[in-house]
């Protein structure tokens, strides 16, 4: 176990470094940020102060090794747009959007598990092929295009909930949360409901699958045999062990959540990472995209692991290598 | 089970949303209070960290300059009781006295001097260009010294917002731009990234305090969803409402429509080098005057107006609008090239080029009011006497760097200007000056135009220091500009806000909206 | 023939009601793409055919709606379903151009780090592992954004993404397809390498392949449109259906829903099909999972 932790770990840092060096690189080719930040008609000289003070005056490398030795000291670099701390700027907005995500997931999981349950258990009947169905046309939504036509109806021709922002928030441990008041709700409501529907297709589909296979197993029989009720059978017998491909598509969804979470951020004007990430991208701004995307990657492998942690509790027929 | 017991709760939780979002709605706007819809949030409350719109808006609030910027591009004592000039070079300003920051501190000299040291040090150093030099006199005189005779510092000095040293000092860059300090109307209450900006009145405003109490500012990108957040009730005032939005909102009497024509000309810059980058020529035939001209006489402006522009654009008579030092009255490209198809295929014919051309245009496809739609216009129209347009579209973030100054990819480039100094002599040493001559000239001058009758006429324009006299040698630059057509000017975006009834607001010519010129009816 | 037609497979196929649906749905689309063109008068893009003057005209059932324009027009007086027909064609093309590319670059990295091991394979793996742990979309997201828009960049970026899946299901049955006897027999008979893989690896980790491509197909044209719609991909000038939403967004609250509902329909019924028969052939072709 603890072998496998320090694997991962490794890991992790490989795949952090690789995303910094790829990012850079990659960033070179964009327009230069400098153009970005200052006036238009600034004079030459002007441009090269501006690029003095943001360090673009350095090579691509030097400019790099700069990043990594303070990135061991723990600056992640600062924002050429903002001129605050790029970490900073993605934390104070991580909140929104991880409470987005968790509704959303929410959402999913707790309308997909039973009527995948219901359809993997009873594949014939009209209702499944219905949900199936229903759950294929969840995964062929283009999502922006939900929240769009979810915005006209429900906010322009018959306006009962806002189409943008996060509403009343509330600071609790000194995170600011809308998902305890009132108005929070009604802002959350349409954007967790776009980013849920691919995410509960797939869950469903995999709940289903999984509970199909189960459904085939000798126990099962048994259990049927014993005469135990419908109900038990299906959740105490079979969900806990379709369980487990459930489990690995949910840390796989999460992730997906969060890179999706940029255009429904985008459309509902979330103020979370996701919108600040495109924002980021339009402006350049190289030091916030670069931090982004290797917190994304933390979050990635953090996740990752803790599914793993998961399947041994789950079935402990399952060791972790 | 549990599941279950969730999903009653969520109803409920949502009830009780829907419940409290139409309470919402009927309750009537706080007795002062003011919710304004902006299309992005600040990203800088350091007046010398960044210079767009929004960041703008709000540092106006937060912030004085010395000499006040009025709606309507007149300029008057802000910060600064008055001013003279000593000699040619050398201005005077004195400050007003018992001015207070919001930290209680009184604004001094030296307050000033360490606001212009810091600002040439900045990314916003272009904003002090013209200053040579500064020192306190005692604490309530400062003396400015411009690198030459500059008739229009009090201009450029609107846009220099004076900062509290010890403040800045002791807080570092990075809490001075999150929780600013200054003597403006109103103060900092809370800025919750991407979320809402709150302000709130500073009783003791050199100028007496604001009638709004509260002011809200909360970004809302898309200009579809700004337009609802108005509609549902969420924000009293909105910037820049959509174009195909106007009717509708017009028709609500619950709300109006405020516009205005904006300062900024969306204009193309005509490549004038012999051999141009996307011209599969060995001549460039732009360089060619009726070239151009077919050009202007191709490009329906009015019809530009009526359909992509909703009616809500401006047709640019020059290159800068009456209000500014420069403009020729009476004069208008709209006049001297009208819209003539016929006139135009023949001039092309004339020049040799009746069989037309293939070039492209560069132009951004978030940054103006409808580009993509303008360039496409652009493109059928221009097509019709056979100037074969090609688009490369890209978004800001690009583009600027794409064609900047040599403009080595650039034929034909759709950008826009706008001079909120009221002064057009500071476009035109830019962008019309010859290219390399002198520094901090003609480094905008992306068609490589040069004319030295131009040259000189800017010159001896910034050689004086009587406003009269520059603009009278503007004028006779803006003459020559109108026969040569470096550039063509399209059109002047208008600017849209639209309001509750009850608010009472108009707009200014800078785009920079103020809450203290605003007031709510009860 | 006769063999086939009386297949199983065939048999399947036919009482299977979705994938029929499914399959006339992609029938239909592909269609429309190849002879659409000739059903609409209007080539959207060829702005000398535009009228400025028909802008926004609503669709032909509703008041004010013109009997040329049936779906409408948008804000170019571009007729909705001319656009529509002509961005499927582009929507399609890069859907299953990027599967293509990512087929054969997946296909040959996973032959060559399944048949030959050692460090290449290591290398291979080791990126495919970094790349999945990061979201397809937001992999083409970024890329997108530090090439620039253009479909040439989007197929570059939607390979990048896509070729990992192929590489790593024809590592897997490479690897159990060469510790099989009979290519030991062909090594020891002497056959190259390269003839090894081509006559008899090659053509028994196909199969597998065959439902990942026509999933994906479905996903790239769902990421290329959510790539439009943000603005980083394809240029105004080559709208695909995705920058016809985008297009219509802005216009969306003065009532003007037809220019970007329909266009959004059409890639939901376009991708749905796809998936409708993808999701067959997984049936079929994967029988454990049935």
């Amino acid at each position: 176990m603890l072998g496998y932790t320090i694997k991962r770990l490794l890991q992790m840092v490989l795949v952090l470094f690789v995303v910094s060096i790829i990012v850079f690189l990659m960033m070179s080719f964009t327009g230069d940020p400098v153009f970005m930040v200052i006036p238009i008609d600034s004079t030459q000289a002007e441009i090269e102060q501006a690029r003095r003070l943001l360090g673009l005056d350095q090579s691509l490398f030097s400019q790099y090794w700069i990043f990594l030795s303070n990135l061991l000291q723990g600056d992640f670099g600062r924002s050429y747009v903002f001129r605050q701390p790029a970490m900073d700027l993605i934390l104070e907005r991580l909140p929104a959007t991880i409470e987005m995500v968790l509704v959303a997931m929410a959402f999913a999981t707790v309308i997909a598990i039973p009527l995948g349950v219901y359809a993997g258990a009873n594949p014939n009947r009209t209702a499944s092929r219905g949900i199936m169905a229903g759950s294929l046309f969840g995964i062929s939504l283009p999502g922006f295009w939900v929240g769009m036509m979810l915005i006209y109806f429900f906010s322009v021709r018959h306006p009962l909930l806002p189409s943008s922002g996060r509403g009343e928030t509330i600071e609790i441990l000194g995170l600011r949360l809308s998902i305890f008041t009132a108005d929070g709700w009604s802002h959350i409501l349409l954007p967790a409901v776009t980013l849920a529907l691919a995410t509960l297709a797939i869950i469903l589909r995999i709940t289903r699958a999984g509970m199909m296979e189960v459904m085939r197993q000798d126990y099962i029989r048994f259990a049927r045999a014993k005469g135990a009720s419908r109900t038990h059978i299906l959740f105490a017998h079979g969900l806990k062990n379709a369980l487990i491909p459930v489990v690995t598509i949910f840390g796989l969804q999460l992730g997906d959540l969060i890179a999706f979470a940029t255009i429904t951020e985008t459309i509902f004007a979330w103020p979370g990472t996701g919108k600040l990430l495109i924002d980021s991208i339009y402006r350049g701004d190289r030091p916030v995209i670069v931090v982004y995307l290797m917190l994304t990657a933390f979050i990635f492998v953090v996740i990752n692991f803790l599914v793993d942690i998961v399947y041994t509790v789950i079935d402990p027929r399952i060791t972790v290598k | 089970m549990m599941n279950l017991r969730m999903i009653a709760t969520k109803g409920i939780l949502f009830a009780g949303a829907l419940l409290l979002a139409s309470t919402a709605l009927s309750s009537q706007l706080d007795a002062k209070s003011l919710t304004v819809g902006l299309t992005s949030d600040a990203v800088n409350l350091d007046p010398q960290a960044g210079e767009e719109l929004s960041s703008n808006i709000l540092f106006y609030h937060i912030y004085d300059p010395l000499v006040r910027r009025n709606a309507d591009l007149t300029f008057g004592p802000g910060l600064a009781e008055s001013w003279k000039l000593t000699d040619d070079t050398t201005w005077l300003f004195s400050l007003r006295k018992g001015v207070k920051f919001h930290n209680g501190e009184e604004l001094k000299a030296s307050d000033v001097v360490f606001t212009l040291d810091r600002l040439k040090k900045s990314l916003m150093a272009n904003l002090g260009a013209n200053i040579a030099s500064f020192k306190a006199i005692d604490d309530h005189t400062v003396e400015i010294k411009t690198p030459r005779p500059y008739a229009v510092l009090p201009n450029d000095l609107a846009a220099v917002l004076i900062l509290n040293e010890k403040y800045v000092k002791e807080a570092g860059d990075e809490q001075a731009d999150l929780k600013p300090i200054g003597t403006g109307p109103y103060k900092l209450v809370e800025w919750v990234k991407e979320d809402h900006i709150k302000l709130e009145a500073n009783k003791d405003y050199y100028a007496g305090p604001a009638k709004l109490d509260t002011v809200i500012f909360r970004p809302i990108t898309n200009g579809a969803t700004r337009t609802a957040a108005l509609l549902t009730g969420e924000v009293d005032v909105i910037q820049d409402l959509n174009v195909r939005d106007v009717e509708r909102v017009k028709t609500d009497e619950r709300y109006k429509v405020l516009t205005r024509p904006s300062l900024l000309n969306v204009v193309l810059s005509i490549d004038q080098r012999d051999k141009s980058p996307t011209i599969d020529l060995d001549k460039n035939p732009m360089t060619d005057r009726r070239v151009r001209e077919a050009m202007v006489r191709a490009i329906d402006v009015s019809a530009i107006k009526k359909v992509i522009m909703n009616g809500l654009s401006t047709p640019s008579e020059q290159y800068v609008p009456a209000s500014h030092t420069g403009y020729v009255d009476g004069a208008s490209f709209r006049d001297l090239y009208p819209f003539d198809p016929g006139k135009a295929a023949a001039l092309m014919a004339e020049a040799g080029y009746a069989d037309g051309f293939t070039v492209t245009l560069d132009a951004t496809n978030n940054r103006y009011v409808n580009d993509q739609q303008i360039v496409q216009a652009l493109a059928s129209m221009l097509g019709k006497i056979k100037i074969n347009l090609k688009l490369n579209l890209m978004p800001k973030s690009n583009f600027f760097s794409y064609i900047r100054v040599p403009s080595d990819k650039s034929s034909l480039i759709m950008s826009g200007w706008d001079v909120p100094s009221g002064d057009g002599g500071s476009m035109y040493s830019v962008m019309f000056y010859s290219r390399g001559k002198k520094e901090g000239y003609g480094q905008v001058n992306r068609g490589s135009y040069s004319n030295a009758q131009v040259d000189d006429l800017i010159d001896k324009a910034d050689a004086t220091s009587k406003l009269v006299e520059r603009d009278e040698f503007l004028q006779q630059a803006t003459k020559i500009l109108m026969t040569d057509i470096p550039m063509i000017p399209l059109h002047y975006e208008q600017d849209l806000y639209a309001a509750k009834t009850n608010v009472e607001i108009t707009p200014r010519a800078d785009k920079f909206l103020w809450a203290y010129q605003i007031d709510v009816k009860e | 023939m006769q063999r086939l037609l009386s297949s199983e497979f065939v048999h399947n196929y036919r009482h299977n009601i979705p994938a029929v649906l499914g399959s006339l749905l992609v029938l239909a689309f592909a269609f429309l793409a190849i002879f659409g063109p000739l059903l609409v008068w209007q080539d959207p893009y060829d702005v000398s055919q535009l009228e400025l003057m028909d802008s926004f005209k609503p669709p032909v059932w509703l008041e004010g709606g013109h009997p040329r324009y049936l779906l409408g027009t948008d804000g170019q007086g571009r007729d909705v379903l001319a656009s529509i027909i002509y961005g499927a064609r582009i929507s399609a093309f890069i859907g299953i151009a990027a599967m293509a590319c990512s087929c054969v670059i997946g296909t040959i990295l996973g032959l060559i780090s399944g048949y030959y091991g050692g460090m290449l394979d290591a290398v291979i793996m080791r990126v495919a592992d970094i790349q999945l742990s990061f979201p397809s979309m937001l992999i083409a997201l970024f890329l997108m954004s530090a090439f620039g828009n253009g479909i040439g960049m989007i197929l570059i970026a939607l390979t990048a993404v896509g070729w990992v899946v192929y590489a790593r299901t024809v590592r897997g049955s490479t690897l159990s397809e060469i510790q099989k006897e009979y290519i030991q027999a062909a090594r020891v008979a002497g056959l190259s390498d390269t003839e090894i893989i081509r006559r008899h690896v090659l053509p028994n980790v196909l199969t597998p392949l065959i439902v990942v491509s026509t999933i994906q197909v479905g996903s790239f044209i769902l990421i290329e449109a959510s790539l439009s719609f943000l603005g980083v991909g394809v240029p105004i000038t080559e709208p695909s259906l995705g920058l016809l939403v985008k297009e219509g967004f802005d216009v969306l609250f003065s009532g003007i829903w037809w220019t970007s509902a329909f266009p959004g329909l059409f890639i939901m019924f376009l991708v749905f099909g796809i998936n409708l028969f993808g999701d067959f052939l997984r049936d079929e072709l994967n029988p454990r999972l049935r």
